[in-house]
């Protein structure tokens, strides 16, 4: 049974044109896509914020409209109030669900233990780090132990092992029979939580990835490098819509992993220094350590008329 | 990590269904709990101390005293909506939205919450002025004539004020609104002006303008003059249910706009 069913979803003024998706129940589903492309957005549809728009979402067959109180959000934009402790926050949460006494004391205690953050309930908000309010955001969403929890980048802004932490704490709400979504864009490696990954791209979801296909298929890959040229950035970014470009990262993702022959060869072409691949297991990072990539990828990947693959318009390069 | 939180959910209580969500007075007495935990109360009861110890201290005339009664009561419905809209808004509140499941609930909650703030403060002015100002207070009598008309007028300026904000109405419906009340009070510049420029043979055109405007503009007017010098007559009934009649339409039609506004959370 499908929990979300998104049926030819456009939302005026932001690139979502035309999503069209069905995610089952007690799966967990990950949106991936670059900055800008909508996901946030989508994940605002989705919880009905978009007025107009909520007919064409259906939870559990009816008009995601009428069900927002089985919906629990997160987001990194969400700033509780610092004046409220966390312990505070989560009652008044709790009770605008109508929950009370040992009902609510239960709801509470889940949610705190399940994001393990059971030593700040008496914590005000203003004291807490990025990591704890992220958490207690988390929390607040859980506390209601909603059918349906909606995650926008979870992991953004945090330090590695803050990551890890966070990405173990979804990993134990899949166990929770609730269905999650998570938006992301692919720079963390999350998808192992993913049963489903839906690319975003151009305002609709331009391909999927079962369960399956996730495990055979290439993992993301994230490619970290000094900085990277304008007319090299421009060309990998056009390569696919799974590959998504800062100017000092590159993830590739879904089909875009399909693409790293490509760029290595652009980044090769414009003397581009690779300091890492990630994962850091993927077999060209000892390469990458042991010489200069150029030459390393010289042998591995022999060098080809770029400008002809890639199209014309390709400067020389100028940085060394 | 992993293993501290798979055996702290095995140890969380049996799940339960999602319950359903309480009611809009719930919400009501969050938002007024929070808006005096942050302290934002201070400015609305630190100006009603200020206008009672400095605008009024020692003055001898009840009507100018209750004058300014009504005149704060207005400002400050003006500036509590504003503040209350924008704290509305904020990505944080919009969980709330999600969780009391209602938009017509959630809107009409801060609706409530601000009048209830600017309740509170008239109160304070009143009890504060009779303190500062013995011998100009009105007898309870008065006062309590004065109360409807002055609720009334408080909750249209406040409902008038939210359907003024980004958080209800968008670019256009907000210019609308605000052509709908600018013009008719200055229609004795803006009627004058449009006649000097379309000439002398549309004077009856102007003129109907200007009877238009004036019966929509007098109730108002008048029922700000009740609330200063109130005589319970049939006219003061009658402007108060026409008044209430404005506040239902207004207040339908900021649920009607607000169901339809495009929120944001992530």
């Amino acid at each position: 049974m499908n929990a979300i069913a998104v049926t030819q979803l456009a939302v005026p003024f932001s690139p979502i044109r035309d999503v069209s998706l069905r995610i089952p129940e007690h799966s967990c589903y990950g949106i991936i896509g670059a900055s800008g492309s909508g996901k946030s957005v989508l994940l605002n549809a989705i919880a009905g914020l978009h007025g107009t728009q909520s007919p064409l979402i259906r939870m559990g067959g009816q008009s995601v409209h009428a069900a927002t109180a089985l919906i629990g959000i997160m987001s990194p934009r969400i700033q509780p109030p610092t004046y409220l402790t966390v312990q505070q926050l989560l009652h008044t949460q709790a009770a605008l669900y109508g929950l009370t006494g040992t009902t609510l004391s239960a709801h509470y205690e889940r949610a705190v233990r399940w994001c393990a953050i059971e030593q700040l309930a008496h914590k005000y908000i203003r004291q807490l780090s990025l990591f704890d309010v992220r958490r207690v955001m988390l929390a607040c969403a859980l506390i209601n132990r909603p059918a349906l929890l909606l995650i926008d980048e979870p992991t953004v802004g945090l330090y590695a092992h803050e990551q890890h932490v966070m990405i173990d704490i979804i990993e134990n709400l899949r166990d929770r029979e609730m269905t999650i979504v998570i938006a992301t864009r692919g720079d963390v490696p999350l998808e192992s939580l993913f049963d489903t990954i839906g690319v975003l791209a151009d305002g609709r979801i331009i391909s999927e990835l079962d369960a399956q296909q996730i495990r055979t298929l290439p993992r993301t890959i994230m490619i970290r490098t000094n900085d990277i040229p304008t007319a090299a950035f421009e060309n990998i970014i056009a390569l696919d819509h799974g590959i998504v470009a800062t100017r000092r990262t590159i993830v590739l993702t879904g089909s875009g992993v399909q693409s790293l022959a490509q760029i290595l060869q652009i980044l090769l072409h414009y003397n581009v220094h690779i300091f890492r691949i990630e994962p850091r297991n993927h077999p060209l990072n000892d390469l990458v350590k042991q010489s200069e990539a150029s030459q390393v990828l010289a042998q591995i990947y022999p060098p080809r008329n770029i400008t002809s693959e890639i199209g014309d318009g390709i400067t020389p390069p100028t940085e060394k | 990590m992993q293993q501290r939180l798979r055996a702290l959910m095995a140890a969380t209580p049996s799940d339960t269904p999602p319950t359903m969500p309480n009611s809009m007075w719930q919400l009501v007495r969050r938002i007024l709990t929070e808006y005096m935990q942050s302290q934002r109360i201070l400015i609305e009861w630190g100006s009603a101390i200020v206008v009672a110890t400095i605008l009024i201290r020692d003055s001898t005339n009840t009507h100018t005293m209750m004058a300014t009664w009504s005149l704060y009561t207005i400002l400050v419905a003006l500036y509590t909506t504003s503040v209350l809209a924008d704290i509305a808004e904020q990505p944080f509140q919009m969980q709330r939205l999600l969780a009391i499941q209602s938009r017509q609930a959630y809107i009409s909650a801060y609706l409530i919450a601000a009048n209830a703030v600017v309740i509170s403060s008239y109160i304070i002015v009143v009890a504060v002025s009779f303190l500062t100002a013995p011998l100009a207070r009105p007898t309870l009598e008065i006062l309590g004539a004065s109360l409807p008309s002055l609720l009334v007028l408080s909750s249209i300026v406040t409902a008038v004020m939210l359907m003024l904000t980004p958080l209800v109405a968008n670019t256009q419906q907000r210019i609308v609104v605000l052509l709908l009340i600018t013009i008719p009070l200055s229609w004795n510049i803006i009627g004058p002006a449009i006649q000097h420029i379309i000439g002398p043979e549309y004077t009856t055109i102007i003129a109907a303008f200007t009877t238009i405007w004036g019966v929509l503009l007098w109730p108002s007017l008048h029922l700000y003059t009740i609330t200063i010098t109130p005589q319970i007559d049939r006219m003061m009934v009658v402007v108060i249910l026409f008044h209430l009649i404005i506040l239902s339409v207004i207040i339908f039609q900021i649920i009607r706009w607000f169901n339809k506004k495009s929120l944001t959370i992530a």
